[in-house]
């Protein structure tokens, strides 16, 4: 069974799933495309963090969310309309809302005032709207106040029974006729009477003066009725609540008869009845006693129907949860599942041929259906990228108010799936190069309209998948990239040599660099040196890839290109001396044996292949390794040309290419650090290790100063040529 | 007071809720026939609620010579609570024990050989059994936090995700609910749509039916009750006062 921590874990699992359906939700009002159903939705998210926060005692967390709940029911039941000025303080109420989750979850202390503007602002607008039907503002978080989940065990029973007799004595006189409503909403006279036996000394009189004999009777109608007195130490609010849930289908008196205050030893007047000495372990009891003394306010009827027909109408895919724990197990024993299909290959190869016709058949097939399997596995550790969309319009809300802009967010495909472990390391990236859009990208009002664009600048955040990985860009209407200014900066850091001609794609490029930042005011928002180089380094270390391109004046557009997984990926098996490694597939451009006379010799390189009339620099991978050269004659080895994103080419000559596999990663990290120019271990199909290569690094070791040397290469072309 | 037992004593049914009531009125239709003489026989009641209690209660006024036997301790204890007298039709004519509870049995010789060993022996009945408690809910910190606390309390929880779903379990399940206990705002289908579904039900019609939510205003409340719930909690509760609520409405 669940303990009360698991309990506190789901409901934070709730509350996350709860604030993405309240942000999507109140964004889709903001763009008109929101329904009743939306609302609805929203309504639910913020009720249903409410309520579990009520269990566990978060306070704020209550009073907050009850707040803004009452502006939503407002808007459920019309009597609030959605004007962009109430969504404006219903989206920083999703904000404080989801800072409320998040300082609940880490057990932080909250402020006392935290949130009190938003608060405030969401009590104008129901006081602006009458709050609708559900304006029991009033009933502030003070009312849960020491409600805690496991609250001192307290008997009512006893409480009201073994008090002190020095308490003195209450008495009431009651009539109690049950109406046939009663029965039909399954409330029994006979529990309701034993409830009120509980309290104290009951002596009861029934009437049957009504009951008809036997043919008449009928089953759902009560006739009997009775009068009692009750002689309790309990106080009127506890008798009232015997009655609580029949006190609308029953004809109910209950008089106060108890004796004058000589019985009383102290000073309390008798119409105060009771001394409320025991009243705090009743606590619970306060909202539903003073909810009870209301009159009741005309319902709106059309509240239920639609909600359950609208409700109808999107039906909800069934899911089930599971522990991220055991999928992660299953998605290992499909990566044996991997490896031992390859060894099992292998070995059926060198088997005669007679034999393994059929057998490779069927291994055929099982290759088939293990990558299937290991699809539909990885689907289930996919995610929606939408989690981590979803905090971004929060972010340009808040960077466009601290730097006094005005930028609307467009999220697109926020439905593409990728693996969970990628959704968890893309936060940070995003979040960076979209703060940057924001603060150095797009420009300030009236800077837009002198350029002739609207005032309010746009940033449009899609994902979708392409070729087999999933493609994330930023694009951002902004100014742009000042290239001179780039190159001015970047030469005074010594980023590039003072004579280096670059193109303008390379001098954008120069902001991923190390140790570069172009903010001209370091704001605290974005710009502290630690810029775009970390959100590369991220990206890479994720197995992607990251491009930027930039149109003076008209915006910059930033491209992550991802793999699905970080599991199981694709690669070419390759031979190196008597070493084998293997080489993401996605690095892969193509793969050739050149002929002796493409290649030139180059002072400085270790040569350059002429490809379609472009020069790229070629390395020996046995020397980048350091496992020297190979014995291979030149003529049989092969130059896999790899592309690391940036538009720079490097030809890595290795002797043989063993095939194309599957392969599953398997970390070393762990065990060995980080190792340069490794990315990952894999095992193969004859059970032994190899390593996967990390592309990118080897581009950088063998290219000691990239951008120079890439520009000098550049400048040489013309020369070959 | 020789007789046919057949004819003379009547075997009051166990269970004799709300749901029992138009059959229990049927039998003692039949069965009470002006002044005849009749032994009804509540060896075996374990449960009595109002309802059924009436139709006793008329049964009984329908003659001097019709009279209760045997009573059990439920019985008893019913008829106390409502503040009604049982001694006064007590047939005290006869003996007290009816070790089989058959009432076939029941005659004086008979009656004289049997020993009285068990009458204190409480029925292996449902009272043994725990109460099973349907709980509809699309919060599973509250789907979860219900079935820790009930279950702890002794009850059998089951669960719905929502108001459809909570249909669908009693429908797939065919199961024996004793109290459902469901939150209002759901998708799919609402807390009131579900009560309104289950008072139509002649299974669940008298089922009490707990609605769990955090509207604490009249109005949500009030359109509960109007669909026919029995009672309700305000969100949050503490689990002492969960269980207390429930036993309120089926002890």
């Amino acid at each position: 069974m669940a303990s009360l921590d698991d309990l506190k874990k789901t409901f934070f699992d709730e509350c996350d799933e709860a604030m993405q359906q309240i942000e999507i939700g109140l964004t889709d009002i903001r763009s008109g495309e929101g329904n009743d159903e939306t609302v609805n939705a929203v309504f639910r998210g913020v009720h249903s963090v409410k309520g579990g926060a009520g269990i566990f005692g978060f306070e704020q967390l209550v009073g907050f969310a009850h707040v803004f709940e009452t502006v939503l029911d407002g808007l459920r039941n019309g009597s609030l309309s959605a004007t962009s000025d109430n969504l404006d303080v219903l989206l920083s109420a999703s904000d404080v809302l989801s800072d409320l989750v998040q300082m609940s979850r880490s057990g932080q202390e909250i402020a006392d005032g935290f949130g009190a503007e938003v608060r405030s602002g969401l009590e104008q607008i129901i006081e602006q709207g009458g709050g609708g039907g559900h304006g029991d503002g009033d009933i502030a978080p003070a009312d849960f106040e020491g409600l805690d989940f496991m609250p001192v065990a307290v008997d009512l029973d006893e409480i009201a029974v073994d008090a002190p007799t020095a308490l003195g004595q209450n008495v009431y006189e009651i009539t109690f006729r049950p109406k046939a409503e009663m029965l039909k909403k399954a409330n029994e006279p006979l529990y309701v009477l034993r409830e009120l036996r509980k309290l104290g000394e009951l002596e009861l009189t029934a009437n049957s003066d009504n009951l008809p004999a036997l043919t008449d009777i009928e089953t759902d109608v009560p006739y009997l009725w009775w009068h009692a007195t009750l002689r309790t130490e309990a106080t009127r609010e506890q008798v009232d609540e015997v009655f609580e849930f029949v006190s609308g289908d029953c004809d109910l008196t209950i008089e106060d008869r108890t004796p004058a205050p000589v019985a009383m030893p102290i000073d309390v007047p008798a119409a105060m009845s009771m001394p409320t000495i025991d009243a705090p372990p009743l606590a619970p009891e306060m909202p539903a006693a003073k909810v009870e003394a209301k009159p009741a306010v005309a319902a709106p009827p059309a509240e239920p129907a639609a909600a359950g027909g609208a409700g109808r109408t999107k039906p909800a895919a069934t899911t089930t949860r599971i522990e991220l724990d055991r999928i992660d197990r299953v998605v290992n024993m499909v990566g044996e599942l991997v490896i031992s299909q390859a060894m099992l290959g292998q070995i059926v190869q060198d088997l005669p041929e007679t034999t393994s016709m059929r057998l490779i058949q069927i291994l055929d097939e099982v290759a088939h259906h293990t990558r299937e399997l290991k699809d539909s596995v990885m689907s289930m550790r996919a995610q929606p990228v939408g989690s981590v969309f979803q905090r971004m319009p929060r972010l340009v809300r808040e960077v466009a108010a601290k730097t006094h802009k005005k930028v609307r967010l467009e999220t697109h495909g926020e439905t593409t799936e990728v693996d969970r472990s990628i959704i968890e390391r893309l936060g940070d990236p995003l979040t960076h190069i979209i703060r940057n859009s924001v603060d150095h990208g797009v420009e300030a009002p009236a800077a837009r309209l002198a350029a002739g664009k609207p005032e309010e600048g746009v940033i449009r955040l899609s994902a979708e998948h392409r070729g087999g990985r999933i493609v994330i860009e930023i694009k951002d209407d902004g100014a742009g990239i000042n290239s001179e200014r780039v190159l001015k900066i970047a030469r005074e850091k010594g980023l590039v040599g003072p004579d280096a001609q670059l193109s303008e794609d390379e001098i954008n490029n120069l902001i991923m660099m190390p140790g570069f930042s172009t903010a001209e005011t370091i704001s605290d928002i974005s710009g502290r040196g630690v810029g775009m180089d970390v959100v590369r380094s991220n990206i890479q270390d994720l197995g992607g890839r990251i491009t930027l391109k930039s149109v003076r004046g008209q915006g910059m557009t930033i491209q992550l290109a991802l793999p699905l997984t970080l599991a199981v990926m694709d690669g070419m098996v390759i031979k190196v001396g008597t070493q084998t490694y293997v080489m993401p597939l996605s690095a892969i451009v193509e793969c050739l044996r050149p002929s002796r006379g493409e290649i030139s010799a180059l002072i400085g390189t270790h040569g350059m292949l002429q490809l379609r009339g472009e020069f790229v620099p070629i390395v020996l991978l046995g020397d980048l390794l350091g496992i020297g050269s190979s014995a291979a004659a030149n003529s049989e080895r092969v130059v896999i040309i790899t592309d690391t994103g940036e538009g720079s080419r490097i030809g890595l000559v290795v002797d043989e290419l063993l095939g194309h596999q599957q392969v599953v990663i398997k970390s070393i990290e762990e065990s060995y650090g980080a190792v340069p120019g490794i990315a990952a271990a894999t095992i193969l199909g004859n059970g032994r290790v190899a390593f996967i290569l990390d592309v990118e690094k080897l581009s950088e070791l063998a290219v000691h100063i990239p951008v120079t040397n890439n520009a000098t290469m550049k400048a040489a072309q013309p020369a070959l040529n | 007071m020789m007789g046919n037992a057949e004819q003379n004593v009547v075997m009051l049914p166990s269970a004799l809720d709300q749901a029992a009531a138009e059959s229990f009125l049927e039998l003692m239709r039949q069965r009470v026939s002006g002044d005849a003489p009749l032994a009804l026989d509540a060896s075996e009641v374990e449960t009595l609620t109002l309802p059924c209690t009436q139709i006793v209660l008329a049964a009984l006024r329908a003659g001097e010579s019709i009279k209760i036997r045997n009573p059990s301790a439920a019985f008893v204890a019913t008829f106390e609570d409502f503040g009604l007298d049982w001694q006064a039709h007590l047939d005290h004519g006869q003996p007290s024990e009816d070790q089989y509870g058959t009432g076939e049995v029941l005659d004086a010789s008979s009656a004289d050989m049997a020993p009285a060993i068990d009458a204190e022996f409480p029925p292996i009945s449902e009272k043994v059994m725990s109460k099973r408690i349907l709980t509809i809910d699309d919060s599973k910190t509250i789907r979860d936090m219900l079935m820790l606390t009930l279950a702890e309390a002794g009850f059998d929880v089951i669960q719905a995700v929502d108001g459809q779903d909570g249909l669908d379990v009693l429908a797939r399940e065919k199961a024996e609910v004793d109290v459902i206990i469901t939150d209002i705002n759901m998708p799919r289908m609402d807390g009131y749509e579900v009560i309104r579904n289950l008072r139509r039900d002649p299974t669940y019609k008298s089922k009490p039916i707990l609605v769990l939510t955090t509207e604490s205003d009249g109005d949500k409340k009030n359109l509960a009750r109007e669909a026919g719930a029995t009672g309700w909690m305000v969100k949050p509760f503490d689990p002492e006062r969960l269980v207390a609520t429930v036993r309120k409405v089926a002890p």
